[in-house]
């Protein structure tokens, strides 16, 4: 049995009722300890200074506008040794490859019934290394999240935002006559009748999100 | 010999002839450059004409000896000069005529001065007009009040009125002037705002400066960048709402989420009831067997599930929807529990604005670094309220660092979000570590 057992972890969640969940889970768990509960990613590096953490069960949307993925990346600077598990419900599928830029251990959707937040979190501590194989596929309008490239993602996800065709453009480095195309292929892929009904839409199912 | 001489005062007077034709056209060329302004051409004729009269004087004053070899070629050279003369100042002269000819007559010049839609003025520097049409004409009167009587009062006028100012592809100023709101009546008749574009710029004519006012139709484009303009602001207004929508749009989908949630739980209570009836149905009379036992045991474990589901689905109730919470409520519990207290001096920018957002970063930052690095147990921060924007100083009661502080990830990445704000972020790390952050307003 590891010496530094139990474990203690840290629940960043916003959302009451997961939290709640994963507190119950951690603290009806003899390897765990829990040591902090919070609501925001945002100060979560803060306990990381002094107190040994070796668990973090990070959500990636978290309040105080502040991402999870961006507070994981500075605890994994300052304490690598620290381990993290990203967990979300948004099937944004840029999260997964921002998770692992972020060199976060593991990546669990909340939705996933083929393994239990428990095990992802047994194994990591083990010195895994777990990420689902792909994102949720996802309906919008008339198509398959997987029937759509990265670079329509790409757009969409500005397109939440409101910006312009020109500010897509401005942002993602393309001339504003390829961000046509782009939205022109969208709207024939999901049948929607115009673009601020895509965005919305693309916005309520979680496929993209853009950060605050 | 007599004969010869005779021949001689012939061949001369001839020569005498062609000098004077050649005089005076050679001057009747310098006139007309000179009426026509033509410099170069006025300077040549001029020359070539005093060379003829040089030539006839010369001819006019020698006796013609023919039998002198020296005067025969003095003969010969003055046909070939006269002749060099005529040839030469004949391309002048036929430069000048064409260019006579393509100049505008005088009715060319009116008619295109009375165009309808293009207005313009040549006035002197003291605003005194020199030429102007009927179309400046009417917009001074509509634009000031008063006749075309001081262009510099029009073109001040004309700066002071305007709607856009452009500057166009030459680098002039252009001034667009809307003359008047289209009222219901006249767009239902087709008609529509007229728009004047105005410019002015100066030149040298014959040695004076002159001003030349131009005032330009421009109400069909003025029209259409109307139009634009009421595209553009329905656009803003489409996407300031999808914006709106989407900070929203967190708020729903937690909703739901929670929803979601309940559900699952009222799915697991009503799953764990029915199998607790079930059980109650098959064994109406309690427990006796192993296998009864461990049916019991079952149903027991059912039955704190569905007291945690219930437990839970009630706690759920109680806690208000979480995020309210400020962040800088967030770093003070978090500094709390690392044994850190903030002292904050001065007033912090007001909640949602990305200055606070901004200071609170640098203030989480200064307080992982305290804490790590310099062992301190107070972070103070001061905050100066300046009109256009927020300038804090951060430092702690740590120990000081050795050396110039590294910009390492965090401190780094705190630069990278301050400066394309315009703020600036300055690191000092003597005599203590201070952190001096500032930060506009939006």
């Amino acid at each position: 049995m590891d010496a530094n057992m139990p474990y203690n972890v840290m629940i960043v969640e916003d959302q009451a009722l997961p939290r709640q969940l994963l507190e119950m889970l951690v603290k009806g768990n003899e390897r765990y300890r829990l040591a902090y509960s919070l609501d925001s990613a945002f100060a979560a590096d803060v306990y990381c200074t002094i107190h040994r953490i070796d668990l973090i069960l990070m959500d990636v949307v978290t309040a105080g506008g502040a991402n999870g993925l961006d507070a994981a990346a500075r605890i994994k600077r300052a304490c690598p040794r620290t381990k993290i598990i990203a967990i979300t419900s948004m099937p944004e599928y840029s999260y997964i490859e921002r998770a692992r830029q972020a060199k976060v251990d593991s990546f669990w959707y909340k939705e996933d019934n083929s393994m239990d937040i428990l095990e992802v979190m047994d194994r990591t501590m083990a010195g895994e290394s777990i990420y689902p194989s792909s994102t949720p596929e996802i309906r919008l309008g008339n198509a398959s999240s997987y029937e759509l490239t990265e670079r329509e993602l790409e757009v969409l996800r500005e397109m939440t935002t409101g910006a312009t065709n020109a500010e897509i453009g401005e942002i993602l480095n393309i001339a504003e006559s390829t961000v046509k195309v782009h939205v022109k292929h969208l709207l024939e892929k999901t049948g929607f009748r115009s673009r601020t009904e895509l965005a919305i839409n693309a916005r309520i199912c979680g496929l993209v999100i853009a950060d605050e | 010999m007599n004969g010869l001489i005779q021949l001689s005062y012939a061949r001369s007077s001839l020569l005498t002839c062609v000098f004077i034709l050649l005089i005076c056209s050679l001057a009747a060329g310098y006139m007309a450059a000179f009426m026509l302004g033509e410099k170069r051409h006025r300077r040549i004729l001029g020359a070539y004409t005093l060379l003829a009269v040089l030539g006839a004087s010369v001819m006019l004053h020698v006796r013609w000896n023919l039998d002198q070899m020296m005067e025969q070629w003095m003969l010969v050279a003055l046909v070939f000069f006269a002749l060099a003369i005529t040839i030469l100042g004949a391309r002048h002269i036929e430069q000048l005529i064409n260019r006579f000819f393509s100049q505008p007559s005088s009715m060319s010049v009116q008619q295109s001065f009375e165009l309808p839609s293009t207005g313009i003025c040549f006035h002197e520097p003291n605003g005194q007009p020199l030429m102007s049409n009927n179309c400046m004409e009417q917009l001074c009167i509509k634009l000031t009040g008063e006749h075309l009587l001081d262009a510099n009062e029009l073109w001040e006028t004309v700066r002071a009125v305007s709607r856009d100012r452009f500057i166009d592809a030459n680098g002039d100023e252009l001034y667009q002037v809307v003359l008047d709101e289209p009222t219901l009546a006249d767009v239902e008749s087709g008609g529509s705002t007229r728009a004047f574009a105005f410019t002015r710029r100066d030149f040298m004519m014959s040695g004076f400066p002159i001003f030349e006012l131009k005032a330009t139709d421009v109400s069909e484009q003025f029209a259409l960048q109307r139009e634009l303009e009421t595209d553009n602001s329905r656009a803003r207004d489409l996407n300031r709402r999808l914006a709106e929508y989407g900070s929203n749009v967190d708020a729903i989908i937690r909703e739901r989420e929670v929803l979601s949630a309940r559900m699952a739980v009222h799915d697991e209570v009503g799953r764990n009831l029915i199998a607790a009836k079930r059980w109650l149905q098959a064994n109406p009379a309690g427990a006796g067997t192993p296998i009864e036992a461990q049916a019991a045991q079952e149903a027991a474990q059912l039955q704190r599930d569905m007291t945690q589901s219930l437990r839970l689905m009630l706690a759920s109730d109680d806690h208000a929807p979480s995020g309210t919470a400020d962040n800088l409520q967030r770093l003070l519990d978090a500094a709390a529990a690392v044994g850190l207290s903030l002292e904050i001096e001065g007033e912090m920018p007001p909640i949602g604005s990305s200055a606070r957002e901004l200071l609170l970063a640098a203030m989480r930052e200064c307080t992982t670094n305290a804490v790590r690095h310099a062992n301190a147990s107070v972070l103070r921060v001061r905050v100066d309220s300046l009109p256009d924007g927020y300038v804090a100083r951060l430092d702690n009661n740590g120990t000081a660092p050795d050396g110039p502080v590294h910009e390492g990830g965090g401190l780094s990445s705190l630069r990278r979000l301050v400066e394309p704000m315009g703020g600036s972020m300055d690191l000092q790390w003597e005599p203590g570590f201070l952190l001096t952050l500032s930060v506009p307003n939006e």
